[in-house]
């Protein structure tokens, strides 16, 4: 291990000779006639004497050292993996290996025929190979049979409308890491011939590929580690859902309850004052809003003066949690910028049966599993002939985006073997700061900034960010530190724009810029807060360019 | 952590004679130079006592209960020298660290010209015992608090003589015109920050290394190992935040309560506790106390569950209770109001219970209690006040108001808020099984009828209500809980009542503490006019009850006094 001392040339020389100074003192003292300048007693008694006394509090220093995960990270040379693993162990952590990316991939099929899929075929993208977690049966549904039941390892056949069929499969990626997390709508590429296949690309944005933490992500997850896995204080409620494997590499909760301004679902009794019982979790489970694409069947309303006027409902199962629609397209229309959506009612649906949390408002329960919407929007490029308002029905790509994992998460904790009676918890995504960043990086004519580099800068920037979590604030600095990481000495970030767009759980917008300091408002009415609020970026949201500026030789 | 023994010899390296013999017959008794070999072996034992307490501490610092503060040093040597003397940095006026005035004989950021002599105090170190000239046979040896401090805030050690000026300490010229001497210094603290260093840091809290920052970390790691804040957790981490020692053993006895230039000290016979002077205490001599328990009035913690606003009134556990069926209502509370107006309540043996209520004063609900829509805090008084009614309001429904303070504008929104919810709940579809007693607005549950057959009038309604009580015991018994502290028993080595955002992680979200700070009244002082003339005259006066000359001598001397058992 890294604690021993190999060489007593590696000793402190002030602490050597602390003690040869002490030991000389007090042979002077009581003999002032032995000579301890130099020579025989000096170099071969105290000298030695000292060096190895030394040695031994050098040694009781580093294993002090050693069994705190602060100091070892800040001591490199002490921090090997046995090390950590050993204070790892004190906080009821164990090493973590890191996760592989997983998701749901469309599969195009040219004809509605039963297709098999194989774990061992193989789907390949961005260089990161993806294997099915099942062997999976597309079967082929029709106008007879909508209603289906399938098997667990089955998956329906939808007909586009184009000539071609989709159904949907989950993979995971071979290897571990964050390299495997793809952007919705990425192509996956077979490696051997699949029958019947004529495409694939990833129906959602893939985030549950995590590299293994390094000590610095360790140092935040002590107190979670060693907090009890129950429902009790704050800190025992984050610690409980992060103990879960599904919900480990979900980023920042913020949990507030009785005497929280934000909390306002403990005064709905006859007098205006919180009450208390009622708990509000808001689960930053993820640092960009995951686009989810659905197959859905929209109703014809009525004519409108640029095409025809559809309308479907996004009910509390297909998109939990959701913040709002990106996009929708007929299905075949795979490159269409999609319709113009016209309304985003939302509404809340309570189960009758089992567990429902004390909901009056909409706005209280947005973003929650308990949400839903109808979407009303405009078709501006199809023909109405023959088309029967509140009858006719045709089938429609929608994109969502939200927080990944808000009805798992809210089901956990609100299933019957976990929660209290008489306890209502509310889980919602957090309240959106959809963040846009951009920044020039000046540098010399000598020294342009790779591609490689910005891509690098980019994922350092997300990943500054998510540690930000329900601060309520986020600096330039924080963005221009992780950028400076792979600058030279004569590259340097410029022109540095923050711009943020908050959609209030009442639906309303509101906007935030600044180039030194994004503060969230403090719009407590709103439910809008630096503790209910979230700076939601992607990679897509970051916008870096390189000009040639400022440096004069 | 392993008591302190103050056995001298405590173990062979602390008998040269017995190191000596180790060595052999040769070396101990035949050898011409024996003397300079026992010297050697003495000063190599003290090298070797020193690394053993190393060990020892490092043994200790496996537990976080039992991690030493600081790390000892039996000997060290202490350089100062002479152009540091009362230099800026050890000895400078500043506002933040002074308790005198700037009177005009001192002036801000600049060195205070004393008749002390402070040097820097050496890296790390926040006390030593003893300094000496020489490791043996001394001829100077200084007792701290007597010759000189050690002033851990302006990181000074200052001495009452200036050493430079003793010849019995041997100095040595540095460079051209300077001077520095070397003293030992004797039982000497280092603080190398080991409890956040070693633990702490895991829960991010990093405060002045202290007995109290112990305690507290220690407390917000049961809090999260047992997944939230027991009760005694609570307690322990406000008396560290407080500085207001709570009784650390099981049992102890009262032997001592007095006052010495450092303030209140009550002695038992385990430990010795220091308070502010200004602190109360609420034990006596002799009495027998318990383990967590409070031994001034520091701080209390108001539980307000089951409408229970009485605490136990003896340790026999004698609960006292509301009286029954009046648990939910606080229009019969008149019932339970004395002729003298005193709130008062029996428990079922007929003995007479505190009513804890009685002295909180008010409660001000701010935003955190409130809807959002308020400008300021609503205050709820804990006093008799009209009940306001009005049955013709426009609602149709009768409407009640009473006197709440805070901004006019927040009290009319509060009642009328409340009536709104009130009238709708009345509207809400009847009970079939009770048609006639449908209750919704504020004014029908305050109706004294058993039935309500008709709208609340004067005659039904109760003339007064308690704001503070009607608040507790229809909202804030629920989920609420009330931490008082008094300012004026704050003690000296508190950790600062910021640090209560710790506590916030660590209490169930469903669940809020509402601190009230009790403060020290302040003292206004008056100049007289130039022109008012002051004559002397001389009267017949009672005889003082007390005289007290305080702050006029500040011994920070020694003081031995005689307890069973401990010493302090």
């Amino acid at each position: 291990m890294t604690i021993e001392i190999n060489n007593l040339s590696q000793i402190e020389s002030e602490r050597v000779a602390t003690n040869v100074a002490m030991l000389s003192q007090f042979m002077q003292e009581r003999h002032p006639e032995v000579e301890l300048t130099r020579g025989v007693f000096y170099d071969l008694v105290l000298y030695f004497n000292g060096l190895l006394n030394a040695a031994v509090q050098q040694n009781i220093e580093k294993i002090l050292q050693s069994r705190s995960l602060l100091q070892l990270t800040q001591n490199p040379e002490l921090a090997d993996t046995e090390l950590v693993d050993h204070v790892l162990s004190n906080f009821n952590i164990t090493r973590d290996a890191g996760t592989p990316a997983s998701g749901v991939v469309t599969l195009v099929l040219l004809s509605p025929v039963t297709t098999l899929i194989s774990t061992e075929d193989v789907f390949n993208a961005n260089g990161t190979d993806f294997l099915p977690t099942n062997d999976f049966v597309l079967v082929p549904t029709n106008e007879d049979n909508p209603t289906l039941t399938l098997a667990e390892n089955e998956r329906r056949i939808i007909a586009v409308g184009d000539g071609t069929y989709i159904a949907n499969i989950n993979v995971r990626a071979v290897t571990v890491g964050q390299g495997g997390n793809l952007k919705r709508g990425t192509t996956l590429s077979p490696n051997s011939g699949i029958n019947n296949l004529s495409d694939a690309y990833a129906a959602s944005d893939f985030i549950a590929g995590k590299d293994p933490s390094t000590n610095e992500e360790y140092l935040a997850k002590l107190s979670t580690g060693l907090a009890a896995k129950t429902i009790g204080g704050r800190k025992s409620y984050e610690a409980l859902i992060k103990d879960q494997p599904v919900f480990e590499n979900t980023l920042h909760y913020s949990i507030l309850g009785c005497g929280d301004v934000e909390q306002q679902r403990d005064q709905h009794s006859l007098f205006p004052v919180s009450g208390g019982g009622k708990v509000d979790i808001y689960a930053h489970t993820n640092i960009f809003a995951q686009e989810l694409d659905h197959v859905v069947e929209a109703l014809y309303v009525g004519q409108t003066a640029d095409g025809s006027l559809w309308q479907f409902t996004i009910d509390e199962n297909m998109a939990p949690g959701f913040y709002e629609v990106r996009r929708i397209a007929k299905p075949e229309a795979t490159g269409a910028s999609g319709y113009k959506i016209v309304n985003d009612v939302r509404g809340i649906n309570l189960p009758t049966t089992t567990y429902a949390p004390d909901i009056r408002y909409v706005y209280e329960g947005a973003y929650s599993r308990y949400q839903t919407s109808v979407i009303q929007f405009e078709n501006d490029d199809s023909p109405t002939a023959g088309l029967v308002p509140n009858q006719s029905k045709a089938k429609y790509a929608v994109t969502t985006a939200g927080m990944p994992l808000i009805g798992e998460l809210s089901d956990f904790l609100t299933d019957k073997n976990r929660r209290p009676r008489a306890t209502d918890i509310l889980v919602k995504a957090p309240v959106p700061c959809f963040t846009k960043i951009s920044f020039q990086i000046h540098t010399e004519i000598n020294e342009p900034v790779s591609d490689i580099a910005l891509a690098a800068i980019k994922k350092e920037i997300i990943a500054a960010i998510s540690r930000v979590g329900f601060a309520g604030q986020l600096h330039a600095s924080v963005i221009t530190n992780a950028a400076h990481k792979y600058l030279t000495g004569r590259q340097a970030v410029n022109d540095l724009d923050m711009f943020g767009r908050i959609r209030r759980p009442d639906g309303s917008t509101t906007y935030v810029r600044s180039g030194v300091l994004l503060v969230i408002p403090n719009e407590a009415d709103k439910l809008v807060t630096g503790r209910t609020t979230a700076f939601i970026v992607g990679e897509d949201d970051i916008s870096i360019s390189s000009v040639t500026a400022g440096f004069t030789n | 952590m392993a008591a302190q023994d103050f056995t001298y010899p405590n173990s062979d390296l602390d008998r040269g004679k017995t190191l000596l013999a180790l060595l052999g017959t040769f070396w101990a008794r035949i050898y011409s130079g024996k003397d300079q070999v026992r010297s050697y072996v003495d000063a190599t034992a003290l090298t070797l006592a020193q690394t053993h307490k190393d060990t020892l501490a490092l043994a200790a610092s496996m537990s976080r209960y039992d991690i030493p503060l600081f790390d000892t040093q039996t000997v060290v040597p202490i350089v100062i020298k002479r152009s540091e003397l009362n230099s800026a940095v050890t000895n400078t006026a500043t506002f933040d660290l002074l308790d005198e005035k700037f009177a005009g004989d001192m002036l801000f950021n600049v060195p205070i010209r004393d008749t002390f002599f402070a040097f820097p105090l050496p890296e790390n170190m926040v006390n030593v015992r003893q300094i000496f000239n020489r490791l043996t046979f001394p001829s100077v040896a200084l007792l701290s608090n007597v010759d000189f401090i050690v002033d851990t805030q302006r990181e000074a050690l200052i001495f009452n003589d200036n050493p430079f000026e003793n010849p019995a300490v041997l100095k040595r010229a540095v460079g051209n015109d300077d001077e520095e001497i070397v003293l030992w210094g004797f039982c000497a603290d280092f603080d190398y920050q080991r409890v956040f260093n070693q633990f702490a840091y895991a829960l991010g809290v990093q405060l002045k290394t202290s007995h109290a920052y112990k305690e507290f970390v220690n407390a917000l790691f049961d809090g999260l190992i047992d997944g939230g804040l027991a009760t005694q957790d609570l307690d322990i981490a406000i008396s560290a935040m407080c500085g207001l020692p709570l009784v650390r053993e099981n049992e102890e006895v009262v032997e001592v309560i007095d006052e010495d230039a450092h303030g209140l000290f009550i002695a038992t016979n385990k430990h010795t506790y220091r308070f502010r002077a200004t602190a109360v205490p609420i034990v006596v001599v002799g009495q027998v106390v318990y383990l967590g328990e409070q031994l001034v009035y520091g701080f209390s913690v108001s539980e307000f569950f089951v409408g229970n606003t009485f605490i136990k009134n003896d340790r026999d556990d004698v609960v006292c209770c509301p009286a029954p069926n009046n648990f939910l209502t606080t229009h019969l509370f008149e019932s339970i109001t004395t002729e003298s107006g005193e709130l008062l309540l029996l428990n079922r043996e007929g003995l007479k219970c505190e009513i804890r209520r009685a002295d909180l004063t008010a409660l001000a609900l701010d935003h955190g209690f409130l809807s959002s829509c308020f400008y300021g805090d609503l205050v709820f008084e804990n006093k008799t006040v009209p009940l306001k009614i009005d049955t013709a309001h426009k609602s149709g429904y009768t409407y009640v108001e009473f006197e709440v303070g805070g901004y006019p504008a927040d009290v009319k929104k509060f009642f009328a808020e409340v009536h709104q919810r009130g009238v709708s709940a009345a509207q809400k579809p009847v009970n079939q099984c009770e048609p006639e007693n449908r209750r919704g607005t504020l004014a029908h549950y305050l109706d004294k009828r058993a039935r309500l057959v008709s709208e609340p009038t004067e005659l039904t309604l109760p003339e007064t209500i308690n704001p503070l009580r009607f608040l507790v015991e229809n909202v804030l018994r629920n989920n609420v809980f009330v931490i008082r502290i008094n300012t004026a028993a704050l003690g000296q080595n508190r950790l600062g009542l910021y640090n209560v955002r710790h506590l916030r992680q660590l209490l169930p979200p469903q669940t809020a503490a509402i601190i009230l700070f009790e403060l020290e009244p302040t003292f206004d002082k008056i100049q007289a006019p130039k022109l008012m003339k002051e004559a002397v005259t001389r009267f017949t006066g009672a005889e003082p009850i007390a005289d007290n000359c305080g702050d006029l001598v500040n011994d920070l001397g020694v003081t031995v006094r005689v307890l069973s058992g401990t010493c302090q």
